[in-house]
């Protein structure tokens, strides 16, 4: 056995770091820490500029809006609707078995649809999730990390269970 | 953007032809193309004094190389990079400037470059800046952000799948009629809605055609053109999106043309209804009807309803789109196609695929969230 580092541009490489049990994770610098942080608390926190008055997501240093450089974390509700999604029918990344669910999500705090939360769909059937659908935060645990993830919420109506 | 001073127009086409493997030396292919693009000008190679080339793969030809091989003797300019009409108009501005008369504007397509995968640490795993969001969800390539933005566009509007289909299909008919496309079978709907599902609702014929091959377009003052072999082609106008770094995520527009199509259109002194022909970027097929829509060709929602049936936008409707067959059938060009195209119809020489009515074109390049455009005329 060599110690050689797969090749994640390869098929190979992908399917080595999987029977690895490699899985890709977060690596987080200053800006993004305590998004990592609150998750690993189980909470879901995103950045809010109180200057113009409006969350923003994935984190900047500074409001894209406003340019303001004072910004804050503000724990949401982890609640929100898809804003769009996909389903992968080819293995694309690593770590992954296809087929799965990549969505956008619109926290219901957030004012504008360009809030977008990035997750997989878990708790139900691939093709039961639509545009729209009300969803909750869970947090599952990846190799010692917390992921934010979300699954439908209680209102979400769900095909394959009727 | 537009030049300040003086016309800058495309005088000069040159091509390898597209293949699927690359059959010789890229830099030998790029100095064939160019040496095309001013024999189809009738311009003695020494006097071009500029060049742009352009490669997506590692590591690049060296520019100075391929100059020598075309018989550049006196290089006063060079600018590498850039896709699509973007590269045109920074040539533009040079001569305008007065830095150079004449360029080459050269794309090399070599097929040996991989797609670019997440940047994953494979002994960790681990993801870092903006992807750190993504890629730990399975979210990596540029596929499935389209994927993404086409389903959300197509449920805002209620836009089917059926109706956007014929932006593929109608392309292939045009590749059929183009000699240096690498598709050459027809495409019916079934065959489109029969086609592999990658990234739902992303089709395999949703994705554009990876070639081999070098596309050179040759660039030079209004004077000068108007001495050499063909109607001078000029470029109008020009304008690339700011991008920021968060730019898939960039808020959509929802309500008339982008500030990057109003740009184009000013400074052309044309509108949207002026356009004749509309060479819109396709590097994957959602792109087509997102880029109509933010040029204002047509009112937002509206792509579905105009493309269905491909009356409208077939060779002899009323906007013919991508006559080449764009990059989903004649081949992934990274928009040098859509250029070299629409200088081939404003010439009125594009064959059996002339279009009825061709006095400008509006080009479209890259994704039309962050992309670029321009606008060509006969003019
Ligand atoms: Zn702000």
């Amino acid at each position: 056995m060599t110690n050689e580092k797969p090749n994640v541009q390869t098929r190979e490489g992908q399917e080595q770091m999987k029977a690895l049990g490699i899985k890709p994770l977060p690596d987080p610098d200053a800006t993004t820490q305590p998004y990592w942080d609150a998750a690993m608390n189980e909470e879901l926190k995103i950045q809010f500029c109180s200057a113009c008055n409006q969350y923003q997501h994935p984190p900047m240093p500074t409001c894209e809006r406003c340019e303001a450089s004072k910004i804050e974390w503000r724990s949401i509700s982890g609640k929100g609707i898809i804003y769009s999604f996909i389903i992968d029918r080819r293995l694309m990344t690593t770590g992954f078995d296809e087929p799965y669910v990549v969505a956008q999500i619109n926290p219901i705090e957030a004012e504008h649809d360009d809030v977008r939360i990035t997750t997989n769909i878990k708790g139900c059937e691939l093709t039961d999730v639509y545009m729209d659908m009300p969803v909750e935060v869970f947090f599952e645990e990846v190799n010692g990390v917390k992921l934010p993830q979300f699954k439908p919420a209680p209102d979400a109506i769900i095909k394959s269970q009727q | 953007m537009k030049t300040d001073h003086m016309k800058v127009a495309i005088v000069g086409c040159g091509y390898t032809k597209a293949t699927r493997k690359l059959e010789k030396p890229e830099t030998e292919i790029a100095i064939e193309a160019c040496l095309m693009a001013a024999q189809d000008a009738g311009m003695d190679p020494s006097e071009i004094d500029g060049i742009n080339v352009q490669v997506h793969h590692y590591p690049p030809p060296e520019t100075q190389t391929i100059a020598q091989g075309i018989g550049i003797t006196n290089l006063r300019w060079n600018q590498d990079g850039g896709l699509g009409i973007l590269p045109a108009g920074v040539a533009a501005q040079a001569i305008d400037a007065g830095e150079c008369n004449s360029v080459l504007v050269v794309k090399i397509m070599n097929t040996i470059a991989p797609i670019s995968t997440p940047q994953i640490d494979p002994s960790t795993g681990r993801v870092g800046d903006w992807q750190q969001f993504e890629v730990p969800y399975g979210l990596g390539f540029s596929m499935q952000r389209v994927g993404l933005m086409a389903r959300k566009y197509m449920h805002r509007y209620n836009i089917k799948q059926e109706q956007l289909a014929w932006i593929p299909i109608v392309q292939r008919e045009h590749a059929l009629m183009n000699p240096w496309a690498v598709m050459d079978s027809p495409m019916t709907l079934d065959d489109y809605m029969n086609s592999r599902i990658i990234s739902d609702p992303v089709r395999l014929f949703d994705c554009d055609m990876p070639v081999n091959g070098a596309f050179a377009f040759l660039m030079t003052r209004e004077d000068r053109a108007k001495e050499l072999n063909h109607k001078p082609v000029y470029l109008k106008s020009w304008a690339g999106s700011e991008v920021t770094k968060r730019d898939q995520l960039n808020a959509e527009y929802l309500e008339g043309p982008t500030p990057l199509a109003l740009e184009i259109y000013k400074d052309a002194q044309l509108g949207p209804k002026d356009m004749d022909l509309w060479y819109m970027y396709d590097g994957f097929s959602y792109f087509v009807p997102m880029w109509m829509e933010n040029l204002g060709l047509i009112p937002r929602g509206e792509a579905g309803n105009y493309v269905e049936g491909g009356d409208n936008i077939r060779a002899g409707g009323e906007h013919p789109i991508n006559t080449h067959g764009g990059q989903l059938s004649e081949g992934r060009l990274h928009g040098h196609g859509h250029v070299l195209e629409a200088v081939q119809q404003l010439r009125g020489n594009a064959g059996i695929r002339q279009a009825n009515t061709a006095n400008t074109a509006i080009i479209s390049s890259v994704f039309p969230w962050t992309g670029a455009a321009g606008i060509l005329s006969v003019e």
